[in-house]
């Protein structure tokens, strides 16, 4: 048993270690104007205060040479936002910038979801079906002495 | 008048028809005797994953009808369901908080399996079965991650598809560059279709070894005596009632804890930060770099997958056992250390570092 276990962990590991990487996918992207606003507007969702993160990217899409589909007179106004800290303003800006309304389910996430109690009658109804079920199935669990 | 020509007394009808019932399914041989310690919640924990599994795969089925794997449909596919369909932000919240509990379940009732010595001979087979079936459960919890194609599903892909750079033709699978059909659409058949079929299968034979060997017998019993017995039927109707209890926890969780869905994905960012059971994963990654999720992984399977090989005597009683139950202690606080210190860790960007 363990002269298998050892042989295939050897074969295994032989195996890896010789592999090519690059089978597996090989090319870098280069990003285009359009992909730094929006990678901009993601960190300016995801992580509000890597402002200087954020520069960057919006000066990558200024300094690219073929910005098509993207408004670099908005995109130098968001920077102005982004520096003062008005980041909603910055995401609707940039989103007008590349064509997209502010609004859309695109760029903005669900609103964070924290506690929300059943305020509607189907959750009110689903809410007493719960409860019906930890009832019936605490009776139903309980041991026999 | 004899015996033999006394009228027979009259069976009630619900007596008939679970006579019926028994006739044509057998159930009266579910009635074989356990020991009495299969009846405690901690011997339930195996049915209960299943419980989990099989509530997963009825809300899932649901959610498959509204669901679009194409890359450019499928966020807006999503927040369809949680926005635009009657009961669609419960159902999804649903198979959310159950995936949640089935990984708890998981994890604890492989706890409950080593603590217990149940790994044992002859009862080895079961124990890797065991582990396949739990690695099957964290293929499940990732590729659902992805389906959902916000921000945090896309850097988990990345991440998937990092790691599938690092093994080679091992991943080549995992690879954007396998086949021509999108690495979303092809996670999603994994997870609607072919983890399903296997898990089930496995999880067949993993009862029927169980059946096989019997009960493993209790650690903590010092008495001589055999433990006294209760029938199957018994721990199936427990477990059937917790399972109940499970299904209405998970639902109150749905209703006032909904998860919440990102924003669509975009390439080449990193500002999230993994779901807590991969959580753990994340310090070790800061530290060495997106193998270090794949070598991290393997060697936590590795070392479960050789303890009964290890641990071989008959003894059972864990302060017999420290050797394994020691290091398995350790290595439980080692994991929650490391989730408490990723949650306090501010994001990082790892893809394209190594």
């Amino acid at each position: 048993m363990k002269k298998w276990v050892l042989v295939c962990g050897s074969v295994f590991v032989v195996a890896l270690a010789t592999s090519p990487v690059a089978l597996a996918d090989g090319t870098e992207e280069d990003f285009t104007a359009r992909d730094l606003v929006e990678q901009a507007i993601g960190i300016l969702q995801g992580q509000p205060q890597q402002t200087e993160l954020i520069m960057d990217k919006l000066r990558g899409a200024l300094e690219d040479d073929e910005p098509e589909g993207v408004d670099a007179a908005l995109v130098a106004r968001a920077m102005d936002a982004v520096e003062a800290g008005r980041n909603d303003e910055a995401i609707a800006i940039l989103a007008g910038s590349i064509g997209v309304a502010a609004d859309s389910a695109l760029h903005q996430p669900e609103s964070a979801e924290g506690f929300k109690w059943p305020n509607t009658r189907s959750d009110r109804i689903l809410f007493g079906f719960a409860a019906i079920m930890i009832a019936v199935g605490g009776v139903i669990a309980r041991r026999e002495r | 008048m004899s015996a033999a020509s006394e009228p027979q007394p009259r069976r009630s009808r619900r007596r008939r028809f679970l006579d019926a019932l028994d006739e044509r399914l057998g159930l009266r041989s579910l009635a074989y005797p356990v020991p009495e310690h299969a009846n405690k919640l901690a011997y339930s924990l195996g049915g209960l994953s299943l419980a989990a599994f099989l509530f997963l795969l009825a809300s899932g089925i649901v959610l498959a009808q509204y669901y679009n794997p194409a890359p450019g449909s499928a966020h807006q596919s999503v927040r369809a369901i949680v926005t635009d369909l009657d009961l669609g932000r419960v159902l999804r919240g649903f198979h959310y908080w159950m995936a949640m509990a089935m990984v708890v379940l998981v994890g604890l009732h492989l706890l409950r399996v080593l603590v217990s010595g149940a790994y044992k001979r002859p009862r080895e087979g079961n124990w890797i079965l065991g582990l396949t079936l739990a690695g099957i459960s964290a293929a499940f919890f990732f590729s659902g991650t992805v389906l959902k194609w916000d921000q945090e599903a896309l850097e988990a892909l990345e991440h998937n598809i990092e790691i599938a750079r690092i093994l080679g033709r091992f991943g080549y699978w995992l690879s954007p560059a396998f086949g021509g059909v999108a690495l979303l659409h092809r996670l999603y058949t994994l997870h609607v279709a072919i983890l399903p079929a296997v898990f089930l299968m496995l999880a067949a034979a993993h009862l029927l070894l169980v059946k096989r060997h019997g009960m493993a017998p209790s650690p903590f019993r010092t008495e001589d005596a055999p433990e006294p017995t209760e029938p199957f039927s018994r721990h199936l109707r427990r477990l059937g009632g917790f399972a109940l209890m499970l299904g209405g926890i998970v639902l109150v969780a749905a209703i006032l804890v909904p998860p919440g869905h990102g924003p669509a994905p975009v390439e080449g960012i990193e500002v999230t930060k993994p779901p807590w059971p991969m959580l753990w994963l994340y310090p070790i990654e800061n530290w060495v770099g997106v193998s270090g999720i794949l070598w991290a992984t393997l060697l936590i399977f590795a070392a479960l997958l050789v303890i009964p090989f290890i641990d071989r005597g008959p003894e059972v009683r864990p302060r017999r056992r420290l050797k394994v139950l020691i290091p398995t202690a350790i290595t439980v606080v080692i994991i929650i250390g490391l989730i408490v210190y990723a949650l306090i860790t501010p994001v990082a960007t790892h893809i394209g570092s190594g």
